[in-house]
């Protein structure tokens, strides 16, 4: 498929969702009525429901799929590895920790911000743990192995710090920490993460060349001009900034990335480079139809959207480490 | 564990609670050495009891957030729930709630300990009973009918000064959950003279309820469980979410007193009383007539 | 424009792998390196691609080459490392496109130009009809050619191949070399180590013979690969013959124990 037609049906498919993510919820408003709400404002009930609920919902679903699309695809051309994704390799889940440990120490009083931060500093010492580890031998069991204790060590700490934590009411949020929601978010948590993500969007894309240039290895890409050291430095910091940010706001989502730019790459013409875009767009569709489907199988309770996204992703993660057994072991 | 571990320390189990057994049977009525594992039977325990008769309270009374009595508790010993720490304690009773701590409270039957268990699944009407049967136990029936009655008598007058003026209300708890019908919530915002959104929209007990429902709602008044400040949690910024905090109309705040309504017990007054002010406040009975 | 190498010293760390280098190339030839195992010859290459630290002069024409950054350097001189690594399963054609890479800024589409040099760099692999298929699925030889594209694609005056034919069978040993000496005849410098000794005999303009980290020996095959040098540096004897197309040399044995 020519790379514009992809990424025009992607972003369209993307924008589809975008609005069924507006016309879903528990208050029953129809197409008119939220349509005067988003636009007109003021002090009624369905403005409020449009433009205080809904739309930052849609607009975190959008951003955080499309932040957790776009690293997963520029974690596999870095790593050359097709089972990196930010949660199997434990970068979300290390990221959630920081937010935890930040957040519900009070160390930063009860602001939101420490959120973030505390997941950036998270997800940052991960993705470094997981380049110190992977220099060495850069083999699929190495990083596969290096995800499963960083994911699990952190999901234990997270649950630790959360029933350690002075509030008796803390543990009831082990959940979202560790499935990920966009229930009850706000305006608030979109401009908390808005800001870091455009930041490693513009990251990431500044290591194009760089992950092209790497799939025929290291050596060779130096040589074609890349610093590395940059390209590296970029890569690194563009995950941990989208996904920190994409954590500290909704909790761990898992599997998006990994199985998005398997859907894309065979639409495209498999340069590294040129799935960032298309699996940007596809992570943004993704999520925010898991986000449409959670509010829809159960109105009530609501799903955690990551239940869902795992429901999909596990299996085919699966599929995959079938498939590449030879690889991998 | 090896099996002949396991019936070592069964054998020594079974030989002290015998000696517990005794003490029980050579007190008869009143009981001189009381254990209170639960925090509401803690509030009761604390109000009814002779200087010296109460042994040990849960740990969560000295809680302030939870606990309108966390001054008093602090002049009490506290326990963590488990057995050990009764069997230690060697009380001739022990009184906790229904659904708190299941396994111990089963445990100590079969060990032979007086243990009395309180349903928390109670509203307004239940707490006089509460309190007497709480005196019975305590062999201290004059003082319990004595706060019991003048329980009943405030809330009586509370409700006479209701009138047609009805505010709506939520009582909204961390993490989105709601007080719906049955609740003891429900039934102090009656008492105050409040109509509970919650149960009207067919919230049952204590159940998540969306951002969504209540803004096409518009409460008068979303009261918030107080005493979050000092120990962040993402459940305890639901309730101030932004759309919510867009609603011109609508109170959003720790109406209630901390803690007085958490149990069922003589505090619950200092809920009612605020939330009645609250509702005179909102809508006079003057302006009515 | 020539390529100047004086004085180079290389160390790993710490110890020294590479002592007072100097050597030259000149458009239009093929230079091959030989020497054994552990003499140097990639260290030599990877200074040459500026991906380790020397000291001493690397120049090209009047640039001083360790003074450039990564991407001017990358259009001076291309570099085809010995480990051949393809990624993903992208086509030969988008293989051989990422040469263009120096030439090409953030997030501008190829040009005329650039499709026109990966044609041209395609068709004198040899691989021209292999363009659509992806790179994966190609045999060990083909990848090679395919990769060795790629670095001619780069367009710079200098390439510095390192093994570019082990692994091969004998006839696309023949054809790798055939290439190089066709990218030597559009003017351009090649460099390649080899470990086979005909293949440098009768391939190369000159040969530089590694021992040890330092330069042996330098200077036409027929000059330079006598019995005594070939003792001297692998330890081994050998048959010589002779045709029209050069020396012809098949070891036989060991002169030493090495």
């Amino acid at each position: 498929m020519r790379p514009v037609v992809l990424n025009a049906v992607l972003c369209l498919l993307m924008l589809a969702l975008f609005l069924a993510s507006l016309a879903v919820g528990p208050a029953e408003l129809g197409i008119s009525e939220s349509v005067r709400g988003l636009l007109a404002g003021g002090g009624e009930a369905a403005a409020i429901i449009m433009r205080e609920i809904r739309l930052p919902r849609a607009l975190l679903g959008l951003g955080i799929g499309f932040t957790l699309g776009i690293s997963g695809a520029v974690l596999q051309g870095f790593l050359r590895n097709p089972l990196a994704e930010p949660g199997i390799v434990g970068v979300s889940a290390m990221a959630a920790f920081g937010a935890v440990l930040v957040f519900y120490s009070g160390l930063a009083g009860s602001t939101l911000y420490a959120l973030p931060a505390g997941a950036l500093i998270g997800a940052l010492i991960a993705v470094l743990l997981l380049l110190a580890l992977t220099a060495r031998s850069g083999s699929t069991l190495t990083l596969i192995l290096a995800g499963v204790a960083l994911s699990s060590l952190s999901a234990a700490l997270t649950s630790l710090v959360l029933n350690l934590s002075p509030n008796p009411f803390a543990s009831y949020e082990i959940i979202f920490w560790l499935l990920g929601s966009l229930k009850d978010r706000s305006i608030e948590h979109v401009w908390l993460a808005l800001p870091l993500t455009l930041a490693g969007w513009l990251l990431i894309a500044l290591s194009a060349r760089a992950i092209d240039a790497l799939s025929l290895g290291e050596e060779t890409a130096a040589s074609l001009g890349i610093d590395m050291r940059r390209a590296r430095l970029f890569i690194v910091l563009g995950t941990a900034l989208g996904v920190g940010a994409a954590t500290a706001v909704a909790g761990t989502i898992g599997f998006v990335g990994l199985v998005v730019p398997h859907l894309v790459r065979p639409l495209t013409n498999r340069l590294p480079s040129r799935l960032l875009l298309p699996a940007g767009f596809a992570g943004a569709a993704l999520l925010l139809a898991a986000d449409v489907a959670v509010r829809l199988i159960l109105p009530a309770g609501e799903l955690n959207v990551g239940v869902l996204t795992a429901l999909i992703g596990a299996p085919f993660f699966l599929w995959l480490v079938i498939r590449s057994r030879r690889e991998v072991f | 564990m090896t099996a002949g571990r396991t019936s070592a320390i069964r054998r020594s189990l079974i030989a002290f609670s015998a000696v517990a057994f005794s003490c029980v049977q050579a007190i008869a009525e009143a009981p001189t050495r009381v254990m209170s594992l639960n925090l509401c039977t803690d509030q009761l325990a604390m109000e009814l009891a002779a200087p010296g008769q109460l042994v040990s309270i849960s740990f969560l009374s000295r809680d302030p957030s939870l606990s309108p009595m966390s001054g008093q508790a602090e002049t009490y010993p506290v326990n963590h729930g488990r057995a050990e720490e009764v069997f230690l304690e060697k009380p001739d009773l022990v009184v906790t709630g229904t659904y708190s701590l299941q396994n111990t409270t089963g445990l100590l039957k079969r060990l032979g300990f007086r243990v009395e268990e309180f349903s928390f699944v109670q509203t307004i009407e239940t707490i006089p009973g509460d309190i007497r049967r709480m005196g019975a136990l305590l062999g201290r029936k004059p003082e319990a009918e004595a706060l019991a009655s003048s329980f009943e008598k405030e809330l009586a007058g509370i409700e006479a000064r209701q009138c047609g003026q009805r505010p709506t209300a939520i009582a909204f708890e961390q993490g989105g959950v709601a007080a719906g019908s049955g609740t003891l919530a429900d039934s102090v915002l009656a008492a105050a003279g409040f109509r509970n959104l919650a149960a009207e929209s067919g919230i049952v007990g204590m159940a998540p309820m969306s951002i969504e429902l209540i803004v096409s709602q518009k409460p008068d008044v979303i009261i918030t469980r107080a005493g979050e400040e000092d120990t962040p949690s993402l459940g305890a910024k639901v309730p101030y979410h932004p759309a919510l905090r867009a609603l011109q109309d609508t109170r959003i705040g720790p109406f209630v007193p901390r803690g007085t309504w958490s149990c069922g017990g003589p505090f619950v007054l200092d809920a009612v009383k605020a939330l009645a002010r609250l509702r005179e406040e909102i809508a006079p009975c003057g302006a009515l007539q | 424009m020539r390529l100047e190498v004086e004085n180079l010293d290389v160390a790993l760390s710490g110890r020294p792998v590479l002592r007072g280098i100097a050597m030259s190339l000149s458009p239009g030839e093929v230079v091959g390196l030989l020497g054994p195992n552990g003499a140097g010859k990639s260290t030599l290459m990877r200074a040459l691609a500026g991906q380790v630290s020397a000291s001493g002069s690397m120049r090209l024409g009047s640039q001083d080459l360790s003074a450039l950054a990564p991407a001017a350097r990358a259009r001076l001189l291309a570099y085809l490392p010995q480990t051949r690594v393809i990624g993903w399963s992208i086509s030969v054609r988008d293989v051989v496109g990422l040469g263009r890479i120096p030439w090409r800024r953030l997030g501008v589409r190829p040009t005329a130009e650039d499709v026109e040099i990966v044609d041209r760099a395609l068709a004198l692999m040899d691989i021209a009809h292999l363009a659509d298929r992806p790179a994966t699925e190609l045999s060990g030889g083909e990848q090679a050619r395919v990769l060795t594209a790629r670095a001619v694609a780069q367009s710079t005056p200098a390439l510095i191949a390192d093994e570019p034919a082990s692994g091969l069978d004998p006839a696309h040993q023949i054809l790798m070399m055939q290439a190089l000496r066709r990218l030597a005849a559009e003017g351009r410098m090649v460099l390649v180590s080899l470990h086979d000794l005909t293949l440098a005999a009768r391939w190369c303009d000159r040969v530089i013979m590694l021992k040890e980290g330092r330069i042996a020996a330098g200077g036409p095959p027929e000059a330079v690969m006598t019995p005594e040098c070939l003792a001297d540096i692998y330890g081994i004897a050998a048959h010589f013959a002779r045709d029209e197309g050069g020396l012809i040399l098949a070891p036989t044995g060991l002169t030493a124990v090495p």
